[in-house]
């Protein structure tokens, strides 16, 4: 059966794995454009910047292949908010679907993006101490 | 013999390619010499048979920053070992080396298990050339330690050999054990796939491609020679198995080259399906590209010996080993690194003289089954080993 939602998807970013599978589990057809990116691609932030603007206007899917271990995401979020993406998912070739929210961009996960920076902070300067002494 | 493998780089939910390729090899081959093997990751793990795997994952809150990850999971690992220790108790540990990971060397410290360290490159090399690090000293440190506290390091090949020493680790106790292949699943019985039929491709002259698309791997060369091939042979066709970072860039140069109804791509597939795609194929290619620094290629592509172990006719870039594995026109064909028209004459060559291809492809199985399979790399490095207790003792 066909989902509506993915069956309106105009622009397909693929950061890995299959995107005919990921819309397959999404419920969906292969009908859109493809962008390829790369993960590291997200140290690039002008470059993304540009593609994503590019993209205002249209419904936006990023297919990675399992969105559990699919790392960068908020900073992903984050690059879609600034760039005014405000219809776009994270999508798996399992149909799993992480769909971009403001609520959740500002309640949830930038307060844990926070908290992730404090701790990883804390964790480099325990291990730099460790691995000199 | 007990022998715990540990892996514990970030490779998300990704189970193929050469990394994986070796890890099922080696680890195979071991057991068939009567190593009891088990196995500790930290991703999902890729199938192992009987083998049993152990999975520490990742801390959940670690995934939005780059190398932080690896540098707290170090802690993680070490304490979840601490049972798995306990119960197996291994005679050695094999720890993959990867990104700020010093595993092996805390284990040693806290369980006074000695570790062989899986040399496959310096992190540091390869993130200051082909991706970037954050944490550069940091990084250098984490590879010192790792490399000093080994009591043996593997290293594929013998330019890898040189980095480890650079790199830290004790000349004596580095050894090289290149890649190999399961001469029995990679084997010129193997039943082709049905892919010839499917694309109308019965009379033509398959050209193959199998690998992660990695920036060495030099696919975007080949989808460019295929290009000048087909205007010389209008029989070849092109065939890309598997996927990555640069098929995007293969696919453009495809589309810019007009051939894109003579090029497949079936992406990516099980490790077990490969051979069956590679025996579709007339022709196969290692394109690897030269380290954009420079330096020598230190590289010992998987490929290159499922190509032979397959009886293929190879075109290869002889870079490092390759070119200490393939002889030019005994075991394979030879074509200038990066270059495309040169990879391109070579396919050519070998398009319009099938005995040529059966000739290279025969001694090119005959040498993979005589020196390169699993279990010969597994009897070099139990050798290895034993050579170290042997000196300590």
């Amino acid at each position: 059966m066909t989902n509506d939602r993915a069956a309106r998807l105009q622009q397909v970013l693929v950061l890995s794995g299959s995107p005919e599978r990921a819309m397959a589990a999404f419920g969906g057809t292969l009908d859109a454009q493809l962008h390829a990116l790369e993960e590291f691609a997200v140290a690039k932030p002008a470059k993304v910047l540009a593609l994503l603007r590019s993209l205002r206007g249209t419904n936006v899917a990023i297919v990675t292949k399992d969105l559990r271990y699919q790392r960068f995401r908020t900073i992903w979020k984050l690059y879609g908010a600034i760039a005014g993406l405000s219809h776009w998912m994270f999508i798996d070739e399992q149909g799993r679907c992480d769909r971009f929210s403001w609520v959740k961009l500002f309640a949830i996960e930038l307060p844990l993006l926070v908290l992730e920076g404090a701790v990883s902070l804390v964790g480099v300067f325990v291990g730099w101490i460790r691995l000199r002494y | 013999m007990k022998l715990l493998y540990i892996r514990t780089d970030f490779y998300g939910a990704a189970t193929d390619g050469g990394s994986f390729t070796m890890q099922k090899g080696i680890l195979s081959g071991l057991m068939a010499e009567g190593v009891d093997v088990e196995v500790v990751t930290s991703c999902p793990p890729p199938e192992h048979g009987t083998i049993p795997v152990h999975v520490i994952p990742y801390s959940r809150l670690t995934m939005n920053l780059p190398e932080v990850l690896s540098v707290l999971h170090n802690g993680r690992v070490v304490r979840r070992v601490a049972p798995i220790i306990a119960r197996f108790r291994p005679d050695v540990i094999y720890q993959r080396h990867s990104s700020h990971n010093i595993t092996g060397a805390m284990i040693l410290r806290r369980y006074g298990v000695p570790y062989i360290l899986q040399f496959d490159g310096s992190e540091l090399w390869m993130k200051t050339n082909w991706s970037r690090t954050y944490l550069p000293r940091m990084l250098q440190d984490a590879e010192h330690i790792a490399l000093r506290c080994a009591a043996l390091v593997t290293a594929v090949s013998e330019p890898m050999q040189r980095m480890a020493i650079e790199c830290g680790a004790a000349p004596d106790r580095v050894v090289v054990v290149p890649n190999g292949v399961d001469t029995e699943q990679f084997s010129p019985s193997v039943v082709p796939s049905p892919i010839r039929r499917h694309y109308g491709w019965e009379n033509a002259v398959v050209v193959g491609f199998v690998g992660t698309f990695d920036r060495w791997h030099g696919a975007e060369v080949l989808a460019e020679a295929l290009g000048y091939a087909l205007q010389q042979n209008s029989s070849l066709r092109g065939l890309f198995v598997g996927d990555g970072a640069t098929q995007g860039r293969v696919m453009d140069i495809i589309q810019r080259c007009g051939i894109v109804n003579r090029v497949a791509f079936v992406g990516r597939v099980p490790h077990a399906d490969v051979p069956s795609y590679l025996a579709a194929c007339d022709i196969l290619a290692v394109p690897t590209l030269p380290n954009p620094d420079g330096t020598e290629f230190f590289g010992s592509p998987t490929k290159l010996f499922e190509y032979m172990a397959m009886g293929k006719a190879i075109v290869a870039s002889p870079l490092g080993q390759v070119r200490l594995i393939i002889a030019d026109g005994e075991t394979g064909l030879w074509c200038q690194p990066g270059d495309a028209l040169s990879l391109a004459n070579a396919i050519v060559r070998l398009a319009a003289d099938p005995a040529l291809r059966i000739k290279l492809g025969e001694a090119a199985r005959r040498q993979a089954v005589e020196h390169h399979s699993w279990s010969a790399r597994a009897r070099a490095l139990l050798q290895a080993w034993e050579n170290v207790r042997a000196s300590k003792s």
